[in-house]
């Protein structure tokens, strides 16, 4: 078996301090940025200001991950990144152009690797243990997943720091815009961004406070809308589990009316109850905001409330084996100055008038299938159990 | 010399991010490594880069940067000796 013993992550909600969901910051413009943590809470000043916003922001997740875990030695530290840390890369390759070649400046190139992330990770524990970085666009995190699972079940490691990491930079993302994979405008074709770390420690050991169990990973490149359900059946099917036995599932659906055949025709699969959960809208879209959905997830699972703010439909106290109770814990949404200046300020979340950030008890939500896919290509399903 | 000094301290935090720092923190004779500003042989590369792309300065001996770069004032003195831009 496989835990979830600690989570953590920065995104362009305030998870990091665990203000979210009951406190929903309303996305603004079709680029969201990160709330900040308090960065040098965990980092050392000799540190940071080394750093680029990825390295931060996956610093600060996997502190906050290993923390809930209780601070385990760890036998090997595994990365997901789809761009790395982009923005020192554009820092040197301009530098290479606007000085002809000369003046390079060692910084930039040092940091610019998209191994930084789990090397400056693996410098600040003092770490030596295995450590590897997948870079395979939206199934990133899904990679380091399948590593990470396959070495504990394996028995070569037994407690696992497993994360998705990426950051937006100012080219890359104009680029993106060229390519009109960001969205310009209501109902044009794109999708929202953002950038963000999401941190977790696995383990073959279960805690009091384990999340719930890793079940399975799928990984698959290419697959036609017609082949999600065939494709889900086989993932069931070798985990043992059967469609009806979904509670729930987490779709990494985006803003871009592009490619949302994939979502239809999975969500179509189960009964119109049980909840379908989307985060996307909240998290913005980057090569490893599946691990933002993962992140969700764990939470979902282990306090069975499902946040008002991601259900797209079903009814959580409907759902098979469970009975209503529609408990609600109130939140607000607020703007992203608002957050950040708290987050300056070390604020804790506060409740105010409810817009959409309730939540819903979900009764015996046991089993989470999550299902993601970037563009029509980069599919992935994960399945999380209950302890 | 006080506004190249200044020009330095500027360029020092900027090429080399020192957060929360500005140039009215960093004294003429602090001492840029070890316990003063506290920079390191990454830094010590940065400046390197620096007098050269800045002041067109080329330090054909890596150990002549130890007295250039004990503090501000010392490397004021030697660009403004040794700057060809």
């Amino acid at each position: 078996m496989i835990y979830i013993n600690g989570r953590g992550c920065v995104s362009a909600q305030k998870t990091f301090d665990g203000s979210f969901p009951d406190e929903v910051i309303a996305p603004e413009g079709y680029i969201l940025p990160v709330v900040p943590p308090p960065y040098k809470d965990y980092i050392a000043p000799a540190m940071i200001r080394r750093m680029g916003s990825g390295v931060k922001n996956g610093v600060v997740a996997s502190a906050l991950a290993l923390q809930e875990a209780g601070s385990p030695d760890l036998d090997a530290i595994i990365t997901g990144t789809g761009v790395g840390c982009i923005k020192d890369s554009e820092a040197f390759l301009t530098a290479i152009l606007e000085n002809h070649e000369e003046f390079l400046t060692p910084t930039a190139f040092i940091q610019s690797t998209h191994n930084t992330v789990g090397a400056q990770i693996a410098l600040g524990l003092g770490c030596k243990a295995y450590n590897f970085s997948y870079v395979n666009s939206a199934v990133s995190f899904e990679s380091a997943l399948v590593d990470a699972r396959l070495q504990l079940l394996s028995e070569e490691a037994r407690t696992i720091l497993v994360g998705g990491v990426d950051e937006k930079a100012d080219y890359t993302y104009h680029l993106f815009g060229l390519a009109g994979l960001i969205k310009t405008g209501e109902g044009t074709p794109g999708a929202s961004y953002s950038e963000g770390a999401a941190f977790f420690v696995l383990s073959t050991d279960k805690q009091e406070e384990s999340y719930g169990m890793l079940k399975d990973v799928a990984v698959m490149n290419c697959l036609e809308p017609e082949a999600v359900a065939p494709a889900l059946e086989a993932f069931l099917r070798r985990t043992g589990t059967a469609l009806a036995d979904i509670d729930a599932v987490v779709i990494g659906k985006n803003d871009d009316p592009q490619f949302q055949e994939y979502y239809s025709v999975l969500s179509g699969g189960f009964s119109p109850e049980v909840p379908v959960i989307h985060y996307k809208h909240l998290s913005g879209e980057y090569n490893t905001a599946s691990a933002f959905g993962f992140w969700l997830a764990a939470g979902i699972l282990k306090s069975g409330y499902v946040p008002e703010a991601v259900l797209l439909s079903g009814q959580p106290g409907l759902s098979p084996g469970g009975a209503a109770s529609n408990a609600a814990t109130l939140g607000k949404i607020v703007s992203h100055e608002e957050a950040s200046h708290r987050a300056a300020n070390s604020e804790t979340a506060q409740s105010g008038a409810a817009i959409r950030g309730a939540a819903i008890r979900g009764a015996a939500i046991r089993h989470i299938l999550l299902y993601n896919q970037y563009r029509g290509i980069d599919h992935s399903f994960i399945l999380l159990s209950g302890c | 010399m006080d506004q190249l000094k200044l020009e330095i301290k500027e360029k020092i935090i900027a090429a080399l991010n020192l957060e929360d720092v500005t140039a009215a923190d960093i004294k003429d004779d602090d001492a840029l490594f070890g316990d003063g500003l506290g920079l390191d042989s990454i830094d010590a590369l940065e400046l390197i880069v620096m007098l050269d792309k800045d002041y067109g300065i080329k330090l054909s001996d890596p150990k002549e940067g130890r007295n250039i770069f004990r503090s501000v004032e010392t490397m004021a003195a030697y660009i403004a000796e040794h700057r060809t831009k």
